[in-house]
This record gives structure tokens, C-alpha cells and sequence, in this order.
């Protein structure tokens, strides 16, 4: 059995094209907004549904965030000395997934299929190399609205 | 060292961990150095302080051998423009651009916040009068014209405190912001950074004249020496150079010193200063107090232009100086050492001292349209050191 799981970055769920959805079932099952993005958004209006999709941070993404922080800052660039570090730890969160699927495979448990959300290319081209799927703000709303309808 | 994260942990390097914290304004916290001591610290202290201290938190999950090369790349970037490698020369003297690395650094952040929230040009000021075939007179005069400094206004305040906020109010109008340090609310202890009087931080549009407080409790103490660092960095921006500099020692060979030169021109004209066979101590006092400068700046310009003639009266009256500051400053060490200090700290004022009122004005604005919170402002103001009274200290500006 696969479940889907959206890690959506700080641009897309401060979007307001977000808030129809934000607080719907769809979003409360299958979204994970991960610490620093809520930290990123603290100053959105929807900061208090946004809160209620927090996923803290555990032991197996910082052991991942400890392979990739190097690409992340030289190679992918998408890691700047005195920005935030929203987007290395969304990555980092996916290879844990991931990490854990390859584990459970045999016991066949649910495995979770993680995707992130995003409309920056630089994370897209990090997703790319590192063989994480993602999807634009558009179609993540497709599938919001399509779940959120039904 | 280990971070512990809901009864799991995870190791990061030691070395990464420290170097982060100890190039940081946190690098003296009671919490960062528990942590140091105990091998270990939970993440969401850790992640609270990275974001009080400025830091990328990913970052403690670099190889030190990797982190250090690209924090020094950094580094090289922000401090481009000193010359020398971190290290800067006075006349022979080297002093470690370490030292000041962090308020330099804070500058610099503090630079580029507020190129984000404002939208002005260049400023036309630095590097005006780079390589300029004007005489020192003319200079000087083209610089209080462009900055509008106005000499019989200056020395027309009440005191000197208030003459050198009446430089730094016109300086601020052009978009040249003053630091003024102070003994609370500072990214760094100055306590190790003896024999800097200030430090020009170039940008092009709003280049930061930082003015140590050389052992002062009071940012107003010393006002006449800062007035003569801050006018001093001033002819630095305009004559394009960008360095820290020492009023000691400027002030012992400074005659062939263009910029000493100009700023004398500037602060005290030749037409402005009594000619006298003699000069006794009261007579250099009242000068100090009418023209608003140290009596060292008087003795050393009446040398200069050849008022003061008499070898014998300048050296008596410059060693009576240099006792009666020096027993000054003695006196305010024994004070302070004995807990008899009557100083007590304003902690708004300092804070606007050191910022400078342009930029906490930006700041007020930015949080009363909520585009800043309480916390950021914390963040900004005081290093996140205890929360500071938000509205005290918009008040000052």
C-alpha cells in the first residue's frame, strides 16, 4: 500500500491560492510542512492552519541533511551562509522517506511516497539529481482540488 | 559533539560546532558554552540559537574541512576593500582586522537590510575626492559643503556629546550611518580591540563609520576624540580608503597625512585659532571647549600650522594632557573595578548609539507595518539577548 506525502516549500503554501484547501482533509493526511518552512512563514495570515501540517525534524533527516549540506551549498547552490535552510531540510526529509521505504519494503508496510512541491528550479534540479519527485503549484492544486472536491 | 533530538542523537563534528559559535555574536552565550562543556545540546536549542546567532543551522552538519574554506571565502567577500589580508597597517602599526570582525560582519548585514528596504541610488560621497589635485583648504571645504556641516552650528551646541551628534544627524541625512559603540547591546566585546578608534565600512550606498568607545562607559565620553575619528573616516570615504584607523597614532606623525591634514582644515582653520607667544593649560581648555575638540587636536594643529613655536610649551602642555587623561581613565577603571562606577547604562539610547538612528528608524517603520515582528526586531537590536522594550527605543528616533 502507497501513500503519498506533499512536503510543500515556504513559497507555495503562503500562496494564496493555497488557503481554499489549506485546513481540508486532503491537506491534514498528506501534507507535511517540515520546522524551518513553518519558521520561513511565521508572518503568514495562515500560519496557525499551516502549524496544525508541522512535521519536526528526527534523527534519520539530519543524518541525510549531513550527506547533502555540502552539494546543497556548492553543487545544487540552493544553500546560502546566512539565508535559511528550508530547502536542504525538505530534501534531506524526502531522502528519509525514501531511506525508510527501502527498509520496509520486505515487511510490507505502507510505504510512503514523498514529493515536494515547488516552483523553484533550483530545488527542481536538486530533486532531479538526487531522484526525489516533484510537482509545480499548479499541479499540486489540481490534485487539492480534484481530493478536496470528491 | 551530539544533538539530541526526542531521546536520539546525532553526531555533528566539535570543531564545526565551535567554529560556528565562535565566529558568531553568541560566541560568548551562557547556553552555546553549557553545550560546549557537555558534549551535547538539544535541537531546539541549537536551532534557537543559530537563529539568534545568524547562522544557517544546516551548516552544523558540514565537515569542518569543508565549512571552514567556504566561511573564509565569505569572509574575503565581506571584508574586500581592507587592505591587507584581515589585517590592517596604521603607520607600522598592525592591528588583526579580528578583533572587529563581528561589528564589521554586523555592518555589513546591516548594509545590505537595508539596501533591501530602501531604494536609493549611489551615494555620490565616497570616493569623491579619490585622487583629487585640489589644494587641503579646498577639500576641506568641499567636504562640509557636501555634507552639510555647517562649522559655526557645530561649535554653536551645547556640548561636545552634542556637537558630535550634530555630525552624526548630518551624515545620517546623506546616507552615512554611524556606529557608535557602547557597553551594552554589541555583536562583540571591543574589550580586546585596544588602539582602534574606528573603522570605515565601505558600501556605495550607505557606507558605516564604526567609532570605538576606547575604553569608555558612556558612547558620549571621549566626544571630542570621536568627533576627530568620525570627521577622519569621513575624509577616508571621500578620499576612497577604506581602513581602521588609530587616532594615537595618527595623531603623533600626522603632518605629511593628507587626510589628518584635511580634517584639521575642516575642524580648525587656521583663522579660527589665536596666535600667542605662550599658551598656558586654561587657554588650550577654553579652546577645547569653544571649538568643540580635544585639547590634543588644539596643541598638535597650533604645532602645525606654526602658532605654537616653542618646543618647550608644546611638550609641557601635551604631558600635562596626557597625565590628566590618563588619571582619567585610571580613575574610571579603579571606579568601575570597585563597583563605584555612577554609570548606568540607558539601554535604548546604547542601542540607537550603535545603530544608528537611519537604521533603527527603518526598523520602526518595517514593524509598524508588520512587515517585522517583535522577535526580529529583538534579533536586529540586541543579538536576541534578552528582550528589549520595542518602543523605548523607537522613541529615540
Amino acid at each position: 500500500m502507497e501513500r503519498t506525502v506533499y512536503l510543500v516549500d515556504n513559497m507555495v503554501i503562503c500562496s494564496k491560492a493555497i488557503v481554499p484547501y489549506i485546513e481540508s482533509d486532503f491537506f491534514i493526511k498528506n501534507v507535511w510542512i517540515v520546522d524551518e518552512v513553518v519558521y520561513e512563514a511565521r508572518n503568514s495570515k495562515s500560519i496557525n492552519s499551516i502549524k496544525k501540517l508541522q512535521h519536526h525534524i528526527e534523527v534519520k533527516e539530519c543524518e541525510r541533511l549531513k550527506e547533502i549540506v555540502q552539494d546543497c551549498v556548492e553543487k545544487f547552490k540552493i544553500l546560502k551562509l546566512y539565508e535559511g535552510c528550508a530547502d536542504a531540510i525538505l530534501l534531506a526529509t524526502a531522502l528519509a522517506i525514501n531511506d525508510s521505504n527501502s527498509k520496509q519494503s520486505e515487511l510490507q508496510f505502507e510505504q510512503i511516497k514523498p514529493i515536494l512541491v515547488t516552483q523553484e528550479k533550483g530545488i527542481r534540479t536538486s530533486c532531479d539529481e538526487l531522484k526525489i519527485d516533484w510537482l509545480s503549484q499548479a499541479s499540486f492544486i489540481r490534485i487539492a482540488k480534484h481530493f478536496t472536491n470528491t | 559533539m551530539h544533538i539530541s533530538i526526542r531521546h536520539k542523537q546525532v553526531q555533528i563534528e566539535d570543531r564545526t560546532f565551535r567554529y560556528l559559535f565562535d565566529n558568531s555574536p553568541l560566541y560568548e552565550d551562557r547556553k552555546y558554552l553549557e553545550a560546549r562543556k557537555k558534549g551535547s545540546i538539544a535541537m531546539s536549542e541549537l536551532v534557537e540559537l543559530a537563529r539568534l546567532a545568524r547562522i544557517n543551522y544546516a551548516l552544523f552538519f558540514m565537515p569542518f574541512d569543508s565549512l571552514a574554506p567556504m566561511i573564509e571565502k565569505e569572509n574575503e567577500k565581506i571584508f574586500q576593500g581592507f587592505s591587507g589580508n584581515f589585517t590592517i597597517s596604521i603607520r607600522g602599526k598592525k592591528v588583526n582586522l579580528n578583533l572587529v570582525r563581528m561589528v564589521i560582519k554586523d555592518l555589513k548585514i546591516k548594509q545590505t537590510f537595508i539596501r533591501k528596504y530602501l531604494g536609493a541610488g549611489n551615494n555620490p560621497h565616497p570616493k569623491y575626492l579619490v585622487n583629487s589635485s585640489r589644494s587641503v583648504a579646498e577639500q576641506a571645504q568641499c567636504i562640509l559643503d557636501k555634507i552639510d556641516v555647517s562649522l559655526k552650528d557645530f561649535r554653536a551646541t551645547k556640548s561636545k556629546p552634542a556637537a558630535m551628534m550634530y555630525l552624526i544627524d548630518k551624515l545620517e541625512k546623506q546616507n552615512i550611518l554611524v556606529a557608535l559603540e557602547t557597553s551594552t547591546n554589541m555583536p562583540q566585546n571591543m574589550n580586546r580591540a585596544k588602539g582602534v578608534s574606528g573603522v570605515y565600512v565601505k558600501d556605495k550606498r550607505f557606507p558605516y563609520l564604526f567609532i570605538a568607545n576606547e575604553g569608555q562607559q558612556d558612547f558620549e565620553s571621549g566626544a571630542g576624540r570621536k568627533i576627530f575619528t568620525i570627521m577622519y573616516l569621513v575624509v577616508c570615504m571621500f578620499k576612497g580608503e577604506s581602513k581602521m584607523v588609530s587616532l594615537n597614532d595618527i595623531a603623533k606623525e600626522s603632518s605629511d597625512d593628507e587626510i589628518y591634514q584635511i580634517v584639521e582644515e575642516m575642524l580648525l582653520p587656521i583663522n579660527d585659532l589665536p596666535r600667542k607667544t605662550i599658551y598656558n593649560l586654561e587657554d588650550i581648555d577654553k579652546l577645547s571647549d569653544n571649538l568643540k575638540l580635544t585639547g590634543r587636536a588644539i596643541l598638535v594643529r597650533l604645532k602645525h600650522v606654526g602658532l605654537l613655536t616653542d618646543e618647550d610649551n608644546y611638550w609641557v602642555l601635551m604631558s600635562s594632557l596626557k597625565t590628566r587623561f590618563e588619571r582619567s581613565q585610571v580613575a574610571q577603571r579603579t571606579a568601575i573595578k570597585e563597583g563605584k562606577s555612577r554609570y548606568v547604562p540607558n539601554v535604548p539610547q546604547n542601542i540607537v548609539a550603535y545603530h544608528g538612528k537611519a537604521f533603527v528608524s527603518i526598523l520602526k517603520s518595517l514593524h509598524s507595518d508588520g512587515k517585522l515582528t517583535q522577535r526580529q526586531i529583538n534579533l536586529h537590536l540586541a543579538y536576541g539577548r534578552g528582550d528589549i522594550r520595542t518602543s523605548d527605543v523607537f522613541k529615540k528616533v
